[in-house]
């Protein structure tokens, strides 16, 4: 490839269009966002892995479909007999499955969506880091700014790409399974039962989606190296949780208890969850052994001290993004 | 094209500009000036990206404190530095930021194919721009820069890195700009770029504008340089001359660049022609190039 001959006869050609109102700028940038990041064959390795805990979802609901179909019938009976005899377990409740469906439910997506934090974790420590980071690297920055790009649209834009990746990790494929799980169970009775439960899926979704998005952006808009976002970024998430288990271990149970659980990125945000959720109350409404749930399930924080603690992240992050890329804004030609 | 009153920009303590007042006309407009001059600063500041501290300022006819939007709608920019987003194809480049200025996908698209044809891109449009080379990365910033079709463009150091080959090329597609009818101000502080493209220049330094107006009017005749194209016995025009105390700076194949000991004192060269025998076929006054003129006003910057 040679440069273009120095003789060769340049004709400049006027554009007759329209500009629109720039009121899809986000949006062009939002997608080219996501196609950059789903270059990178880690991302989409990650995204693709996604499908596993799905189609893990999917077999557990039909299990349990298969169950509330078993449950009364003789074949039901016996396959109870069968479990007390080999195992040693009563499992007679099992033929009122039906009856607290949507608590068992929601105990089993609470607990996907635990599984799915360690998939926030990584596929935002892939794709969050690069937002801004990489527009330093490249002062891509005077690209923006000099054409009819608000910081805020900037912000806003590169939130939303982190946003659709935390999205498809979880309350989309949540959201799919929910929606196999309620057509194999069957009819109108059991999407009526559980219609709830998907507004709890995508709250839940959007809450980590916003949290985890506003506090990447920051680190992002902090440094013009990816890698040491990445690693501050696993810093803010894992360090916590290091930190309360050794406080853990070190203080007595009583003088740890409310406070603690606040510390942690994840379990402040499990807590919202669990709130969204309505699980304290589905699990005493329910038969199910509430208080070993409970134990298991729930952090022994308030969740509005849990909201609290996430509001204040998110809004610092929000803030401190913005203002950095209003002083890159204004140095863009500059840079 | 733009103009400014008593514009300022303070950074704390530091002035990057100082009471800039100007009205520039369309055309090809240079900007020179050393580093630190406060070139950026002014480009930043009309794009609407830094508010300046005092005074006003209008770009085509736009307010830059109240209509920054509307003044980015119509203006193209192209950075000093490659400002490329890694990842994209050239195509993909150009159609963003097309998508950026507010252009629909398929407008965008189009005409992103037009101009990477126009900076004579169309071969690499499909290659990643990291593999572009330094020529190209100028080019197809200048590509981006005209996706939108604006009526100006500020371009920063646009020969910066280029190859003589590459130079030409982008002064060939500026000056092509110029004659269809898109303003041009370009930032350099390379002379003869700008002395080759421009019709008019700004002249800045320590962020103040130190002289501005038309190339042309600016590079005066020398009121006691002179060239002589002369035939004949050079050795004996030479003694003539001296005789005359006239000196002789430079000889080449019969052209003599002279030095008059006064003003208004031409007769003494058409004395010592007659008087040596030869024939005088011209004698012209050397002009003041721009190269003089910018370090003048820079000298008399640093005396003031």
């Amino acid at each position: 490839m040679t440069d273009a001959p120095a003789n060769r006869v340049h004709r400049y050609q006027r554009w007759d269009g329209e500009l629109n109102k720039n009121r899809w700028t986000w949006l062009a940038m939002v997608v080219a966002g996501v196609r950059l990041a789903l270059k990178d064959r880690k991302t989409r390795s990650l995204v693709t892995t996604i499908t596993m805990v799905v189609l893990g979802a999917c077999i557990v609901l039909y299990v349990l479909s298969l169950l509330e179909l078993l449950a009364g019938t003789e074949q039901g009976k016996a396959i109870a007999e069968f479990v007390h005899a080999f195992l040693g377990v009563d499992v007679s409740e099992v033929s009122r499955i039906a009856e607290f469906r949507e608590s068992l439910w929601r105990v089993f997506f609470l607990l996907i969506i635990k599984i799915e934090m360690f998939w926030v974790l990584l596929i935002v420590a892939l794709v969050g880091p690069r937002l801004i980071a990489s527009d330093l690297k490249h002062c891509a920055l005077p690209i923006y700014f000099a054409k009819p790009v608000t910081p805020l649209t900037y912000v806003t834009s590169k939130w939303l790409v982190v946003a659709v990746f935390i999205a498809l990790v979880t309350f989309i494929p949540n959201l799919l399974s929910l929606i196999v799980g309620v057509l194999i169970t069957g009819g109108l009775h059991t999407w009526a039962q559980t219609a709830s439960l998907g507004l709890d899926l995508v709250l839940s979704g959007l809450s980590v989606c916003l949290v985890g998005g506003a506090i990447v952006l920051a680190l992002s808009s902090l440094s013009s190296d990816h890698r040491y976002v990445a690693v501050a970024w696993l810093a803010v998430c894992l360090l916590p949780v290091f930190g309360q288990t050794i406080l853990n271990n070190l203080l007595p149970p009583e003088s740890t208890t409310g406070w603690l659980g606040c510390v942690s990125l994840r379990d402040n945000i499990m807590t919202v969850t669990d709130w969204l959720f309505g699980m304290r109350e589905a699990l005493e409404s329910s038969d199910l052994p509430a208080e070993a749930f409970t134990n298991a399930l729930l952090k022994p924080v308030k969740p509005i001290c849990a909201a609290t603690v996430l509001a204040a992240w998110t809004l610092a992050a929000l803030v401190l993004s913005y203002r950095r890329v209003v002083k890159f804004s204004q140095t863009a030609a500059n840079v | 094209m733009f103009s400014c009153n008593n514009l300022c920009k303070r950074y704390g303590r530091v002035t990057a500009l100082v009471d800039v007042t100007l009205a520039v006309e369309p055309g090809v407009v240079g900007l020179l000036g050393p580093n630190g001059a406060g070139k950026s600063t002014l480009i930043s500041v009309l794009l609407g990206q830094t508010r300046a501290t005092v005074g006003k300022a209008s770009v085509l006819k736009l307010d830059i404190s109240r209509q920054q939007r509307s003044i980015r709608r119509r203006v193209g920019f192209v950075p000093e530095n490659d400002c490329l987003i890694p990842g994209m194809t050239g195509t993909g480049y150009v159609y963003y930021t097309g998508r950026l200025a507010g252009m629909s996908h398929a407008d965008s698209m189009q005409r992103a194919h037009e101009v990477l044809d126009y900076v004579a891109l169309e071969e690499a449009r499909y290659r990643p721009t990291e593999g572009y080379y330094a020529g190209m990365k100028q080019r197809l910033k200048l590509a981006q820069a005209l996706v939108h079709d604006p009526d100006l463009i500020f371009l920063d150091e646009p020969t910066n890195g280029m190859d003589p080959q590459g130079r030409q090329t982008m002064l060939s597609l500026i000056s092509d700009l110029g004659n269809a009818g898109i303003s041009v101000l370009l930032s350099s502080h390379l002379l003869p770029d700008v002395q080759r493209v421009c019709e008019r220049v700004i002249i800045m330094a320590g962020g103040q504008v130190l002289t501005s107006g038309r190339i042309d009017e600016m590079s005066k005749p020398h009121p006691t340089l002179y060239t002589v194209d002369f035939a004949g016995d050079v050795a004996a025009l030479r003694q003539q001359l001296a005789e005359r105390k006239v000196s002789v700076l430079e000889h080449s194949n019969g052209r003599l660049s002279i030095e008059l000991p006064g003003e208004n004192s031409q007769t003494a060269v058409l004395e010592a022609v007659r008087a040596s025998g030869g024939k005088l076929h011209g004698l012209h006054p050397r002009r003041s190039s721009l190269e003089e003129t910018f370090m003048a006003a820079i000298q008399r910057q640093h005396q003031t």
